[in-house]
């Protein structure tokens, strides 16, 4: 883990930005789905709400942490990503992204989104579980 | 006097790198390195005398158990304990103290009886008689703590009253560095008839305990905090007390006679340690003993004492800064135990960033999550020291410390 890497990290303007600035913090009219999560290694925790449109695709989303940068960075990240996507779509998301960071095989995800810089928290093993966080609150939606 | 250099090149680990920097290890209070003598003590023991113990006339059993023994024996008078049978190897102080509330809590408490703790137990000496509470329908109290993180002493008459039946503490905090009281809190302990458990895991590598002079009837601690193995702890009991326990653990070597239909037991310590123990960590945990006692345990605790009032020092240049130091202010109240929180830098990023410079600090809620919670925090990043530190580490720590805060301020170096 050479300075380089944690400069990666930490000095990565996006990362601190989602940090500080959470996206999706505010209220929303209506709760269809929610779900959270915490690391009880740490105390570190992620809730998700989230309404439907007509479609059955996220109209609305909130995200709610309290924990380190990159858990924030990456519930606040996340959040932004799957707004429009269907239920069954968050979970074909979330899987192949815990996939992504747990096997380091392939990054599945490019500019689309904030995402991608979470990639290079694999460099940093120990804090995986601090990104997939946010996936795990998504597997508990109901 | 003490020479750090010639300590420190005893340690092979403190030569390593980093991340490309000089380890700087600070989490001495979650385990603590091996001198070579220590390590160099187990290559010994399984390469000349590896064998069973108490079970052969052959010369090799007799070697291991000699060893064996006389580890027993250091650790004996190392905690300057009546006898070598009060010393009854465990795993850890954990199961030290699981042994005590299966044990003796099984056979002495009952319904309505009350356990007196503090509030900055460790884990492991909350959890066990939360579940013995549980299981006998006792209650459980703790005393209270004041702002500094000192115990509060003041209504402790309303504390231990005739129901107490046990009052178990903690010597060093592992969270808050605190130094409580124990004698006196033995004492008070004592007068309503109850048994006093001292939890030493951050006190016997530190400083000289003598637990006659303290009174406590239950002292227990870990090896691997102290210079000596993983895997091997110690349960020092009074003689009178363990004759009436029963074994928590039964099978071979606890035995004294074994018929079809039962068994009668050994003498202590042999009644509590069934099966093969741990003899090659037991026998080089007596070879920590022989490191500490050669450095001197006052000595330690002297040197220890000027790295705390260096870094209490130091820390409080960091107020300006926002970083909140917990526990006491006085290195009379306080071990080299820091820990702290700064303000919008979440612990395990400060972790992660210390320990991009070689910085090794734990970062969590240090097994006492109850305490953390009532500091209002949710986790603390926490820098404890060893004989092996250095004023200079201190020096490094506050400078990584800075660093880390001007990283996630604007992020410059
Ligand atoms: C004060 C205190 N008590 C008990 C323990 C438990 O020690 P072990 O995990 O070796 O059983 C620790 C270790 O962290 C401690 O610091």
């Amino acid at each position: 883990m050479a300075q380089t890497s944690l400069d990666n990290l930490y000095k990565n303007s996006i990362i601190l930005d989602h940090c500080r600035f959470p996206r999706n913090s505010s209220p929303i009219s209506k709760i269809d789905f929610s779900g959270n999560a915490i690391n009880p290694f740490c105390g570190d925790e992620i809730l998700f709400e989230l309404s439907l449109n007509d479609h059955f695709c996220i109209e609305e989303i909130r995200f709610e942490g309290e924990g380190c940068a990159i858990t924030l960075a990456s519930g606040s990240m996340i959040s932004d990503h799957i707004k429009g996507m269907s239920i069954e779509e968050v979970s074909v998301f979330t899987e192949k992204f815990r996939l992504d960071m747990q096997t380091n095989s392939c990054k599945s995800f490019h500019n689309e989104s904030d995402i991608f810089v979470l990639y290079d928290v694999m460099a940093f093993p120990v804090r995986i579980k601090c990104v997939l966080l946010a996936c795990s609150a998504l597997e508990n939606l109901h | 006097m003490i020479n750090i250099d010639q300590i420190r090149n005893d340690f092979p680990i403190l030569s390593r790198k980093i991340n490309g920097h000089e380890l700087v290890y600070l989490d001495n209070a979650a385990t603590t390195h091996k001198p070579r003598s220590v390590i160099n003590s187990l290559v010994d023991f399984y390469e000349n005398h590896n064998s069973n113990v108490h079970r052969g006339v052959h010369t090799l059993s007799m070697e291991a158990t000699d060893k064996f023994e006389e580890a027993r024996e250091k650790i004996s008078s190392f905690i300057n304990s009546q006898t070598s049978q009060s010393i009854i190897w465990t795993r850890n102080a954990s199961e030290s103290l699981n042994i005590i509330s299966y044990s003796w809590g099984n056979k002495n408490i009952g319904e309505g009886d009350e356990i007196l703790l503090s509030p900055m137990e460790h884990h492991s000496n909350l959890i066990p008689w939360q579940e013995l509470a549980r299981m006998k329908g006792a209650k459980i109290k703790f005393l209270s703590l004041n702002i500094d993180g000192t115990l509060d002493l003041s209504n402790i008459d309303e504390l231990i009253t005739q129901k107490t039946k046990l009052v178990s503490i903690v010597h060093v905090s592992n969270a808050l560095g605190t130094i409580n009281p124990v004698k006196e809190l033995c004492e008070k302990a004592h007068q309503v008839g109850a048994l006093f458990v001292l939890d030493g895991a951050q006190s016997v590598p530190h400083m000289s305990v003598d637990v006659q002079d303290i009174g406590c009837d239950f002292f227990v601690f870990s090896g691997h905090k102290m210079m000596g193995p993983t895997g091997i702890g110690v349960l020092y009991g009074k003689m009178e007390i363990l004759e009436e326990m029963d074994p928590v653990f039964t099978g071979g070597e606890m035995v004294l006679e074994v018929t079809y239909e039962k068994a009668s037991w050994a003498d202590i310590p042999m009644k509590f340690e069934a099966g093969t123990p741990n003899i090659a960590d037991s026998i080089a945990l007596g070879t920590a003993v022989d490191y500490l006692q050669n450095i001197g345990m006052e000595n330690i605790h002297d040197y220890e004492k000027s790295i705390t009032s260096y870094a209490l020092k130091k820390f409080n240049t960091l107020e300006s800064e926002g970083v909140t130091l917990f526990g006491p202010k006085s290195s009379d109240q306080k071990g080299a135990v820091f820990s702290f929180h700064i303000p919008n830098i979440h612990p395990h990023d400060l972790g992660t960033i210390l320990d991009g410079m070689g910085i090794a600090v734990r970062t969590g809620h240090h097994c006492a999550m109850p305490l953390i919670k009532s500091l209002g925090v949710s986790a603390t990043a926490r820098a404890s020291f060893y004989v092996y530190n250095t004023m200079k580490e201190v020096d490094t720590l506050i400078d990584g410390i800075k660093s880390a805060i001007r990283y996630f301020g604007d992020g410059s170096n």
